[in-house]
């Protein structure tokens, strides 16, 4: 029994549905990373260098990051707190908010993070620090970049 | 008796979905967020204390305390330097030092490495800094990280008091 004179040829083709699948984990991973990045930091904020500032605990998920420029500017989402007074009604807000949301001891547990420019000078600090407190917020923190020795 | 006619068409058809061009578009996508992607330096903080806001706040004072239990407080009044750390004054209860020299915080680290520390790290000393406010937030986390590298952790930020006149 013949099959006739031309061979078969078969086409292999390569299974591409598990590569377009790893392909597609990668893109979401970096759409995620992405978006988790942007909303806390701010690349116009140039961070000091400290030898011993510590990493965030990954259990702590009550934060509230403050970004402040070095004209002692807040920059809070799509606001910006120009005056004392603006800031310390902005934390105020953002309080009630948070009580609202979660609860008054929530509210007070809610860890803020300053993330302030290296040139912005000690009294807009301290004014935020002091608004910071008279809102209610009592866990402060200074941020920084972790570094392995100065460079200036 | 109807045969049974057998549709044209009703073949089954196999279709094939193109996960080529898929593909090539997810890469697109991938290109696009690995080149926008951009790896931040690792950041950290420091903890910090605010001494009381006024005198009408102020928390009761503590009861007496065992001399055995008592924290010290010390505190260390920076002077005016253009936005850089000037010289800088040790406050502690029972002595007034004056910590000058080319490098200020080479001084402030050697004083407080020299400075005997409780066994008990509930009883490691508090630290006040009283800054200048025309001082630069990088030149506080400068002397925070001194502070810190020296063993004690419970740094807290003032303002000079008025009426002190800051060492220049």
């Amino acid at each position: 029994m013949s099959h006739g004179g031309s061979s078969e040829e078969k086409i292999e083709e390569p299974n591409l549905t598990p590569l377009l699948d790893l392909v597609l984990q990668l893109v979401m991973f970096f759409m995620i990373c992405a978006n988790f990045v942007m909303e806390q930091i701010d690349d116009s904020i140039k961070l000091p260098e400290a030898l011993a500032a510590r990493s965030l605990e990954a259990k702590q998920n009550n934060i509230l990051f403050l970004n402040m420029n070095s004209k002692g500017h807040i920059l809070f989402g799509v606001d910006i707190w120009t005056t004392p007074n603006a800031i310390e009604s902005g934390l105020k807000a953002e309080y009630a908010l948070r009580t609202r949301a979660s609860g008054a001891k929530q509210a007070e547990e809610t860890l803020v993070i300053v993330r302030a420019d290296k040139d912005s000078n000690f009294e807009q600090l301290y004014r935020v620090l002091r608004g910071c407190k008279l809102s209610g917020f009592n866990r402060l923190q200074l941020r920084a970049i972790i570094s392995n020795g100065y460079t200036g | 008796m109807m045969g049974r006619k057998k549709k044209k068409g009703s073949d089954n058809v196999d279709t094939i979905l193109p996960i080529a061009p898929m593909l090539d578009m997810s890469f697109q996508l991938m290109s696009f967020f690995i080149l926008t992607f951009k790896p931040t330096p690792s950041e950290g903080q420091m903890s910090m204390f605010l001494p009381k806001i006024d005198e009408a706040s102020a928390a009761p004072s503590q009861p007496d305390q065992l001399p055995e239990d008592k924290v010290e407080a010390f505190t260390i009044r920076v002077g005016r330097s253009e936005g850089n750390i000037g010289q800088i004054t040790f406050i502690r209860e029972t002595e007034t030092e004056v910590l000058g020299g080319d490098d200020p915080l080479k001084a402030l680290a050697a004083k407080l490495a020299s400075i005997p520390k409780p066994a008990k790290a509930s009883l490691i000393p508090k630290l006040t800094i009283e800054a200048p406010d025309d001082m630069k937030y990088s030149s506080l986390i400068r002397l925070m990280d001194t502070c810190r590298k020296s063993g004690y952790d419970n740094v807290g930020i003032a303002k000079s008091k008025p009426g002190v006149v800051s060492p220049k």
